[in-house]
């Protein structure tokens, strides 16, 4: 393997990121967006895992962790939906550099990090492919299941809830912070995800997009990516089974199969 | 964020381990390095980036911070080959690591000059730690983090290591079962778990004989189940003088689990070695630290204790 980490310089700040190299490079690259807090690090290995089947496969590979997760600087709570914007941009722009001769770039993403990369390529065209694992469709609803796991704890902690999802709320826009397993959750980050629409993301994107829904057992197709999917010719979606690797599970997932056959084909690569 | 640089180097199986090497100013140096042992299947970073706050906390008084990723974990290369998360984390109990974290040290001698170590780490971490200090001396004393002492092996195995603590905060539950008419089916129909609601009912009865003798209850468990590889690895490092720091949070398990498998069971034998450990406990803390104020307290005891072992520069 030719793996390269190394910490990226922007603005004063350094964003730790994973360069993979192909031994035999087909001019195509790709740039891997991960999920937020926790959700990062139960899925990380397979975007690891990921990014070598994608050098294996000739690619250029950049993974790299957003200012305020992973080795990255800044505090998680001084991070929000936009700093992981132009951080993706960011590290479209490094991976240009790293691999000039890349003619063909994609974008992959899981959860909040497919919805980061839609938000990344809007109005660019020098982006061919966006395939979003499991993408957050609708950030307020994601932020209120973020919420949910503040609830929790306060029910693991005191066997009730003591302050309710409108006090937490209240509490961020009066410029406080919630504690979400160890992060702090505060109104910039709250507010923009809370915002957020990948029906409108998608917009001003015109190349080739995979939309994948991600379930664990037979499910049927969710109406809003079928709606997404339908918007535009160049969209395609894709139901794979397969836990949800980005959360504590009973299963060790350090690749997952079924989503990484139905992206490399998307790809038109064979393996 | 406390700077940091990506280092690289081999195990002994030729595997690249990736990591992140935080380096102090060198006029504070202390030539120690706390080697901080990816928890679980988390990764060089921690829970909630635990390891980066532990690593700015400390790098500022002098010591050097190595964070890095096993083996088929994290950005590291190789594969596990299991399918069950707790199959893993038994793997990793029972010393899978140990040869990483001795190829860590090497690195550090080779390329730092640095001989001097604290095995650190959270859960999968601090145990890796214990082990790798029973396997190589550089480890002078260990500050560990949640230290699992019994090997749980999934949910199945729940009610063997099942602590006097958790039985009694689940009498409640299983009251309220009683009139629970799915929880009644359950319970007919042989689909319960019997022996955790024996160990219920057995640390229920244990609870009222001893209010009802006066005496004070003796919670240690019946049988040690403590993991095969905890005791001895436990006894050397008091036996070989290495003071250890066990920080627990209040909310887990894991220091009931201490108390009851090792200590009680080894009540005897820790009576003649010197007294060596300190364990701290952080009040209302769960299982990865993960409020502020336990941040700040598991912080500032670590601090403590190390600066009191280690001369400033």
């Amino acid at each position: 393997m030719n793996e390269n980490p190394l910490f990226l310089e922007r603005d004063g700040e350094r964003l730790f990121a994973v360069h993979h190299r192909p031994a035999a490079p087909r001019h195509r690259a790709a740039v891997i967006c991960h999920p937020l807090a926790e959700e990062k690090l139960w899925s990380h290995r397979v975007l690891v895992s990921f990014a070598r089947e994608l050098a294996s496969a000739g690619f250029d590979v950049l993974r790299f962790d957003f200012r305020g997760e992973g080795d990255s600087d800044r505090r998680f709570e001084d991070a929000d939906l936009e700093t992981r914007v132009s951080d993706a941009a960011f590290a479209i722009e490094t991976l240009r550099r790293l691999a000039p001769g890349a003619t063909d770039l994609t974008l992959v993403g899981l959860r909040l990090g497919a919805s980061v990369a839609a938000a990344a390529v809007s109005r660019r065209t020098d982006v061919s492919r966006l395939i979003l694992w499991d993408p957050v469709v609708d950030g307020s609803a994601y932020m209120q299941n973020f919420l949910r796991l503040n609830l929790m704890a306060q029910m693991a902690a005191h066997r009730r809830v003591v302050e309710d999802r409108e006090a937490l709320t209240a509490r961020i826009r009066g410029g406080g912070s919630i504690n979400i397993e160890g992060y702090a959750l505060t109104a910039p980050l709250f507010e923009q995800v809370s915002l957020f629409r990948l029906a409108d993301a998608l917009t001003s994107f015109d190349g080739e997009t995979l939309l994948v829904q991600i379930d664990a057992a037979d499910a049927p197709l969710k109406p809003e990516l079928a709606a997404l999917a339908s918007a535009h010719p160049r969209r395609l979606v894709a139901q794979v089974r397969e836990e949800p690797f980005w959360k504590e599970i009973r299963t060790f997932y350090q690749r997952a199969p079924e989503l990484g056959r139905v992206s490399l084909e998307a790809l038109g690569v064979n393996r | 964020m406390i700077p940091g640089r990506a280092v690289s180097f081999d195990n002994r199986q030729g595997q690249i381990l990736h990591g992140i090497l935080h380096e102090p100013h060198a006029a504070k140096a202390r030539g120690i390095c706390v080697l901080l042992l990816s928890p679980g299947i988390k990764g060089r970073v921690g829970p909630h980036r635990l390891y980066l706050k532990i690593a700015a906390r400390l790098v500022p008084l002098g010591f050097h911070v190595l964070r890095f990723d096993f083996h088929g974990l994290g950005d590291s290369e190789g594969d596990l080959p299991e399918r069950a998360l707790a199959d893993v984390y038994n793997t990793v109990h029972s010393g899978r690591f140990v040869g990483d974290t001795i190829a860590a040290m090497d690195w550090m001698e080779r390329t730092a000059g640095v001989r001097r170590f604290v095995g650190s780490g959270l859960c999968g971490g601090a145990i890796t730690a214990l082990l790798a200090a029973e396997a190589d001396a550089r480890i002078e004393c260990l500050l560990a983090l949640g230290l699992p002492s019994v090997l749980e092996g999934g949910p199945e195995n729940w009610a063997r290591v099942l602590t006097h603590q958790e039985a009694i905060g689940l009498r409640g539950s299983y009251f309220q079962k009683l009139t629970d008419p799915a929880s009644v089916r359950r319970f007919l129909t042989g689909k319960s778990s019997y022996k955790v609601i024996w160990r219920v009912v057995r640390a229920w009865i244990g609870d009222r004989r001893a209010v009802r003798s006066d005496r004070p209850a003796t919670h240690r468990a019946t049988v040690d189940h403590t993991n095969p590889r905890f005791a001895n690895a436990f006894l050397m490092m008091l036996r070989s003088r290495r003071p250890m720091l066990l920080i627990f949070a209040g909310a887990d398990r894991l220091r009931a689990q201490f108390a009851e498998h090792f200590e009680a069971h080894n009540e005897a034998l820790l009576r003649d070695l010197p007294p060596i450990y300190e364990v701290h406990i952080v009040t209302d803390a769960n299982h990865v630290f993960g409020e502020p104020a336990s941040v700040d307290d598991l912080l500032d005891a670590s601090e403590a204790w190390l600066v009191s072992r280690f001369s400033a520069r």
